[in-house]
């Protein structure tokens, strides 16, 4: 059973990217994932907008726009493997967009086998994606020699994380305006003029880190911060981008997540070494437009 | 007295000529119901990517290529952020970083003479939609229809000094985009808009004084009359200081003949302008310029020489036809079913205008089947009916759409020439109008025209006038005799 993020639209279905916002938004269309998988499929409720945790992952193969890593902290800890294909190559007609230079549809499986037959019957040229790579393809085939090990110093590792945010937030405040309460989703009961609709209603239906996000976004973007913030962290992007050396080498790995998982009655501990590895791991590949694995 | 300089720059909309929107497949035809041209994406919902409109980049290079500007060889799409019920994505797509072009040139002339009106550049952006308020009911409504469609922004430096340029610049844009087919460039509809940056500052001064913006000008003359205003309110707040100016949007009021502060918070207002990461750069390489280049149409100025030189017609008709684009393309259509030109300008100046005015339709809105059009000017042309028969299935071929050949031939009127037909009516009428064919023996040219009247009732309005009148002088005359 192939499992949809709740942000992947099915015609007449409830898509709610997990926000209160969009309770009642039944998607007018099929998404082209949806309509390329042409099978059954089960939805998964998961954090709103992905910017929160989700409570829990459904037991199967899950579709995901997975933009700010939670749902990969959570694949780390159950031993799972999520696959996010290289910027570009997933028709994103259908999905409720985040941050949209980052957007991309990947995969929860148990193996690279299981995602890679999934990621090749979805991925591919869509021409209602104004944003795509013309050919892509995907195969799974184990190499045949063992690899060779480097050791590679990272010199930007520092940078990914702000970085990362900084254009995320920017990015996704921008299409977090469309929710106004005017046209549909949520609308707040009780407002006297046009700014006590559109106030009550994204105070209401928001969560804390969505209008965290929202807040930080528009900070970024405001004329008095845009220089030190959003287009500093524009040339940051491609600083990494450009050190990144897949000229090099084929495959750069890196710990997952830089917390151990939960354990009962231990306090969860964080390694500041690791946390930074761990940045560059989620969010490096996502600024680098690079495909990730994990 | 002092002398004070009036400084003005444009900002001028205009609505691209594609089939559909901006970035969905939605049609952008203006006049449907409200509401009729929405899809989820151009209502805002989430989930449809952008899709850029191939057609609208074609036509912004085509206005840059006739406005003589630097085109950008890679441009991009920025977002402005703003919640507004008309916007209902809450950011308008536009371009602040690279837009398509740069620095045109449009050389205009009014009766001071010849003046070069320098752009600083155009881009392409989406429109948005429209709030109607309905005073009954104290709610507001919102209609989507426009929202996306395809405009671009063409932005002038501060070179006009008069209203005259003004108007003048704006003839001449709307003149070179229609023919360019860019846009229909229809102010009533909305399809070209003007605001007017305004500021005046003494004479031989080089600094600025405070500038203003009017907006909400829908003709020509009302841009006149409220540049003229507006520089006066300027000149006298600066003369009795009673009135400080301040830098603001203004809207213009056509019926009171004032502007009037819009009051909004303009310049306190952030847009958060950033590039918009859905839309990949465009670039716009030199082999497809040249090709819309090569594919433009003839502009006016060319075709009225043409017509005027080649094709022999008066410089008054020309002016009249290339004024128009509409005109314009009626005229080619036409001639090409039927190649006799000075007809064929005849035709559309003397009758075809002249049923539009009855109908309050100007240069811009008439339209006829040019085939059947062409049809109907040859059987005249070539005597199959008479001209004012003509005239009247033109009529007919506007309101019905009637085939001229098969009217003609149903309802028999075709050109009465039987000659013993025409003589046999002359001597009815002469003998039932026995005085006034004697005042005509008389010397009284006059009654030959009431007589003409009869004799072309009596034959139902079809024959050729030139040899009733011949026939009638031979009877009158005494041939017969
Ligand atoms: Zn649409």
């Amino acid at each position: 059973m192939v499992y949809l993020d709740d942000s992947i639209l099915q015609a007449g279905k409830i898509a709610s990217a997990g926000s209160k916002m969009l309770r009642n938004f039944a998607a007018p269309f099929d998404a082209e994932v949806v309509t390329r998988l042409n099978e059954p499929c089960e939805r998964a409720v998961l954090g709103e907008f992905g910017l929160e945790p989700p409570k829990s992952l459904p037991d199967g193969v899950l579709l995901c726009n997975d933009v700010f890593g939670h749902v990969r902290t959570v694949v780390a800890e159950r031993g799972l493997c999520s696959l996010r294909p290289t910027y570009g190559t997933v028709s994103r007609y259908g999905l409720i967009p985040t941050a949209c230079s980052m957007d991309q549809i990947g995969v929860v499986c148990r193996t690279p086998a299981e995602g890679f037959s999934l990621l090749a019957r979805i991925a591919g040229h869509d021409e209602k994606d104004g944003a795509m790579f013309p050919d892509a393809r995907y195969s799974y085939e184990k190499p045949a020699q063992a690899p060779r090990l480097h050791r590679e110093a990272l010199p930007y590792a520092d940078l990914v994380e702000p970085v990362f945010h900084i254009l995320a937030y920017a990015e996704i405040s921008g299409n977090l305006s469309r929710y106004d309460g005017v046209k549909f989703g949520y609308r707040a009961e009780n407002y006297k003029t046009l700014e006590e609709l559109y106030t009550k209603t994204r105070t209401e239906a928001f969560g804390f880190e969505t209008k965290l996000a929202a807040v930080m976004g528009c900070l970024a973007l405001s004329q008095d911060h845009y220089a030190a913030l959003y287009d500093k962290a524009l040339r940051a992007r491609r600083l990494i981008r450009d050190s990144l050396r897949f000229d090099l080498y084929d495959v750069l790995v890196l710990p997952v997540e830089s917390r151990l998982p939960v354990l009962a009655g231990l306090p969860s501990l964080t390694f500041r070494g690791v946390q930074l590895a761990a940045g560059v791991k989620n969010e490096g590949a996502l600024l680098a437009a690079w495909e990730a694995l994990s | 007295m002092k002398q004070y300089e009036v400084v003005m720059g444009l900002e001028v909309h205009v609505e691209l000529a594609t089939q559909s929107k901006l970035f969905c497949s939605c049609s952008a035809k203006f006049g449907a119901a409200a509401n009729e041209h929405v899809c989820p994406a151009c209502a805002g919902m989430p989930g449809m990517p952008a899709v850029l409109n191939k057609r609208a980049v074609e036509l912004g290079i085509a206005a840059a290529l006739v406005t003589n500007s630097e085109i950008t060889p890679v441009m991009t799409f920025d977002k402005k952020n703003y919640f507004y019920p008309d916007l209902p994505t809450g950011y308008q797509i536009t371009q602040i970083n690279a837009p398509i072009c740069r620095n045109g040139r449009l050389e205009i002339e009014t009766g001071a003479g010849k003046k070069t009106i320098t752009l600083k550049q155009i881009h392409i952006e989406e429109d948005a939609g429209k709030l109607v308020h309905d005073a009954r009911t104290g709610t507001t409504l919102v209609d989507f229809n426009r929202t996306s469609v395809p405009l671009i922004e063409i932005v002038s430096n501060p070179d006009f000094r008069t209203a005259e340029e003004v108007v003048a610049y704006l003839e001449k844009l709307r003149s070179l985009l229609s023919f360019a087919g860019v846009s229909d460039c229809k102010m009533q509809e909305g399809s070209m808009r003007c605001d007017v940056n305004i500021s005046v500052r003494e004479a031989g001064s080089g600094v600025l004084g405070t500038r203003t913006e009017i907006k909400n000008m829908n003709s020509l003359k009302a841009i006149a009359a409220a540049i003229a205003f507006e520089a006066q309110r300027h000149i006298d707040a600066l003369e009795t200081g009673r009135e400080t100016l301040v830098q603001e949007t203004r809207r213009w009021d056509d019926a009171l003949g004032e502007s009037f502060s819009m009051r909004e918070k303009e310049n306190a207002t952030d847009y958060r302008y950033f590039p918009n990461p859905e839309i990949l750069p465009v670039r716009l390489d030199g082999a497809w310029i040249e090709q819309i280049r090569s594919a433009l149409p003839e502009p006016a100025r060319e075709k009225f020489l043409r017509m005027t030189g080649e094709l022999g017609l008066p410089e008054v008709d020309s002016r009249i036809i290339t004024g128009s684009k509409n005109l314009s393309d009626i005229f080619d259509r036409t001639l090409a079913s039927y190649g006799n030109p000075r007809e064929v300008v005849n035709w559309i100046i003397v009758e075809l205008l002249a049923i539009a005015k009855g109908d309050n339709k100007g240069e811009d809105d008439v339209s006829v089947d040019c085939v059947k059009f062409a049809k109907l000017i040859e059987l005249v042309d070539g005597k199959t009916i008479n001209r004012s028969v003509g005239k009247k299935i033109l009529q007919k071929i506007l309101q019905d759409g009637v085939d001229p050949e098969a009217y003609v031939a149903e309802n028999n009127l075709g050109l009465v020439s039987d000659t013993g037909l025409i003589d046999r009516a002359v001597q009815t009428v002469l003998s039932e109008n026995e005085k006034s064919a004697a005042e005509v023996r008389g010397g009284n040219e006059k009654a030959v025209g009431f007589l003409m009247g009869k004799l072309m009732k009596s034959l139902g309005g079809k024959a050729d006038p030139k040899l009733v009148n011949e026939r009638l002088r031979y009877w009158l005359t005494g041939g017969g005799l």
